[in-house]
């Protein structure tokens, strides 16, 4: 595979195909994060399409400082949340953990019994749980486990300090925790 | 005895983020806590499954839709040939239109006026519809009777007054195209 500064310096010089070898690699992640903003597959598509083309004109303005990633991905995510706040009605998450858990809770049932699970049913456990996150900790957790980025590029994606980076993702992590326990309690007692 | 570890550290120490001697105190102390042992599978527990997460796959055509849309916006000669009908039909209906209300005026003007014992609001609608079925006429008649007082008579002044028309077409015809490209 051509390596992607190459695939750069083909845009750069106007080759289309290069472009369609950058959609390639990265759609798929482009639009998990659209997606997971908007919870809409339509409005997520016209966002990456979006997103693409701003890539294509900008393509002189990037210089290289983060990597082609993150700033593909703050350029979705920036126009995911313009056509959020454009939005009458705000999609809700299906449940979501009303009490404050403090910094160290006591909620620590064991999680083993995830593991006898089918791992569909453990994926469908999990992006029940992730759903049900707040919006700010959701995008911070898909950006570091879906899009693979370091805290540093999550905090110049979603323009907010370092610090703040790392609360959303450890209290995202302690809520699954949470949410994932009583969600296997709920199971064995249904069973 | 190790200290027992708050949930961040132990956040860290699964993500192999803690420094070396740090790192050596968490794992000595999970040694010997149970308590913290327990908390410590259940961050990884929830660390495996995060990190299998799968993706959403996006449309494969998404390449080519991307292409087409910069194509037609560095490229609208060609896409100047295909909406030129569109074009042709929007100004033919435009021009309709303006018999249609100079058909309407005519009436109004130039049609002899009602017997007399009619209400005013029949006369309306009685001028309406003559107006409405005899546009194309009256229209005409506006055409051959205006144009050649202001240009003289004969098949040339109405000749111009069709040619000035050609603006009327091409702006419009402008402007279509330009509402088509636009985004």
């Amino acid at each position: 595979m051509e390596p992607e500064h190459l695939i750069l310096e083909r845009l750069r010089a106007g080759d289309h195909q290069a472009l369609a070898a950058l959609i390639d690699l990265h759609k798929d992640r482009a639009y998990t994060l659209a997606f997971r903003i908007l919870g809409s597959r339509e409005e997520a598509e016209e966002v990456v399409q979006d997103g693409f083309l701003r890539v294509y004109r900008h393509i002189g303005s990037f210089r290289g400082d983060a990597s082609f990633g993150t700033w593909l991905y703050r350029i979705i995510f920036n126009l995911s949340m313009t056509v959020r706040s454009r939005r009458r009605h705000v999609v809700q998450p299906v449940e979501t953990l009303t009490e404050e858990l403090s910094e160290n809770s006591g909620d620590d049932r064991p999680l083993d019994a995830l593991d006898r699970l089918e791992q569909q049913e453990q994926a469908a456990l999990l992006g029940r749980a992730v759903r049900s996150l707040p919006e700010n900790h959701r995008v911070a957790v898909d950006l570091f486990y879906l899009q693979e980025q370091s805290y540093e590029e999550i905090a110049a994606i979603m323009d907010i300090p370092l610090g703040t980076v790392k609360t959303y993702l450890f209290r995202a992590r302690k809520r699954l925790k949470v949410l994932l326990g009583r969600a296997m309690d709920e199971k064995v007692r249904a069973a | 005895m190790t200290q027992h570890g708050d949930d961040a550290q132990l956040q860290e120490y699964a993500l192999g983020a803690l420094g070396a001697e740090e790192s050596q105190r968490v794992l000595e102390h999970l040694e010997v806590c149970a308590v913290c042992a327990r908390k410590y599978q259940g961050i990884l527990t929830v660390e495996r499954l995060l990190r299998s997460m799968p993706l959403e796959h996006a449309d494969p055509r998404i390449a080519g839709r991307v292409l087409a849309r910069i194509a037609r916006a560095e490229h609208p000669a060609l896409m100047a040939g295909r909406v030129r009908w569109g074009a042709v039909i929007g100004v033919a209906a435009s021009v309709l239109g303006v018999f249609l209300a100079l058909g309407v005026v005519g009436v109004m003007f130039w049609q002899q006026p009602a017997a007399s014992g009619s209400s005013a609001y029949h006369l309306y609608v009685d001028r309406w519809v003559e107006g409405l079925t005899g546009f194309t006429r009256t229209g005409s008649s506006i055409l051959m009777r205006v144009v050649p007082q202001i240009f003289g008579p004969g098949p040339l002044p109405i000749s111009v007054t069709v040619v000035l028309l050609v603006p009327v077409f091409l702006l419009a015809d402008r402007f279509l195209t330009r509402r088509r490209t636009a985004g």
